[in-house]
């Protein structure tokens, strides 16, 4: 009888606890791979949805919004668009970063809280001169763009002979993301 | 011849005693039996919670295993092109969905702009993505004229909000001495600030929807979009 307690108490007792700390595990693991289960088939139909977006409607996406500032060829797209609507331009100049907010996507970040941060704007100055009509073409064009150019400002004033001086503050919008791993 | 004294006695016999001894034996056999069945049961317990300790290890091993499989299924690089894209999807959305159209907002000025008031300089400045802020000089023929301007920005609070018409004064002739003379007061140009609101969402781009500004309510023959005069040129 003592054999039979010291066998319970030694070691059918501990492995019953172990069983249950076993069968504890089991659930852990489980619940865990469900998750990512279920997150490798999100996944799996948002890539799907991604790869059935056309490559033409991504390269516009990204002119939409880019990556990267690149001025110049901002500025240069600002002239063609001057020299469209027939308008003088007398001074155009990068003004930089107007509101510096970078989106920092980490995944401790939830969707929603990386989503709300606006992408980083990027404001020009330009002057132009010409009629009333010539003005709202060039900014007809502007609207036409192909990425915004957003006037955030605009002053008209007349020279009283038909000419028209608008300065203006176009913004337009970079897509800055700094991607951070935990792994 | 003595008497039988063994069955007249009541004194119990001896083989009643012998027949008591038997029961410690019978006790230990059972004390045998149930200790026997206890260690019997408590291999059988051990041999059973070792195989099942042995079938829960082998299932943790299992799910382990499929647990680092979905793992290994799982492409941080797809993730982020798939979160990056959607991020900046809802970015350039967001962006499509607040923007506005100044052009437009110069169409619904100048249709709400009556033909002999002049607009000298005009101040367009946007607030986030609320609404642009519009603050023109003005210059109207008579205080009736600056009335009925006031009257029509007034009349549509969709297209122009927080109206306030200030700074009004009255132009002098600054020719001669003689118009001073001919011309009554009231008659005379009269000058003004005013600064409203446009909402951003009554300023559609052109390109998106029919370009057809809000017109205010109030409207006569004399609400046209105004043209150039001699020597001032009318936005």
């Amino acid at each position: 009888m003592v054999i039979a307690l010291a066998i319970g108490y030694f070691y059918v007792q501990p492995t019953i606890s172990e069983i249950g700390v076993i069968q504890d595990d089991i659930a852990i693991y489980t619940n865990e791979r469900l998750k990512i289960e279920t997150i490798n088939t999100q996944l799996a139909n948002e890539i799907s949805a991604f790869e059935s977006i056309s490559r033409a409607d991504k390269e516009r996406l990204a002119t939409y919004m880019p990556r990267f500032i690149d001025d110049i060829s901002i500025m240069r797209d600002i002239s063609f668009i001057v020299e469209t609507a027939g308008v003088t331009n007398t001074t155009m100049t990068y003004e930089g970063v107007a509101e510096a907010q970078t989106a920092v996507f980490s995944q401790t970040n939830s969707q929603s809280e990386f989503s709300d941060q606006p992408p980083t704007s990027h404001s020009f100055t330009v002057v132009i001169e010409g009629t009333y009509e010539e003005v709202k073409l060039f900014l007809r064009l502007l609207e036409q763009n192909e990425y915004p150019l957003e006037v955030h400002e605009l002053s008209m004033t007349t020279d009283g002979f038909n000419l028209i001086t608008a300065n203006m503050k176009l913004v337009t919008y970079v897509d800055e993301l700094v991607l951070v791993s935990n792994n | 011849m003595p008497p039988n004294t063994s069955q007249s006695s009541f004194i119990p016999k001896r083989g009643a005693t012998r027949a008591k001894r038997r029961k410690p034996a019978k006790q230990i056999f059972v004390f045998a039996l149930v200790a026997y069945s206890m260690v019997f049961a408590s291999l059988l317990a051990s041999g059973a919670s070792y195989l099942y300790k042995n079938y829960t290890t082998s299932i943790l091993q299992t799910e382990v295993g499929l647990l680092n499989s979905e793992i290994s299924t799982f492409s941080v690089s797809d993730l982020s092109v798939v979160s990056e894209f959607d991020l900046t999807l809802q970015r350039a959305v967001d962006r499509i969905n607040n923007s506005a159209s100044v052009a437009s907002a110069l169409d619904a000025i100048a249709l709400s702009t009556a033909q002999p008031v002049k607009i000298e300089s005009l101040l367009m400045e946007r607030s986030g993505d609320d609404y642009v802020l519009l603050t023109a000089d003005i210059t109207a023929q008579s205080f009736d004229s600056a009335l009925f301007q006031r009257k029509l920005l007034s009349a549509d609070p969709q297209l122009f909000t927080e109206v306030l018409i200030e700074d009004v004064s009255v132009v002098g002739p600054v020719d001669t001495e003689q118009q001073i003379v001919s011309r009554p007061l009231t008659n005379q140009p009269v000058t003004f600030t005013a600064t409203m609101q446009m909402p951003i969402e009554s300023l559609p781009y052109s390109g998106m929807q029919p370009a057809t500004p809000t017109t205010p309510s109030v409207q006569n023959d004399t609400l046209s979009i105004p043209v150039a005069t001699d020597n001032q040129t009318e936005l």
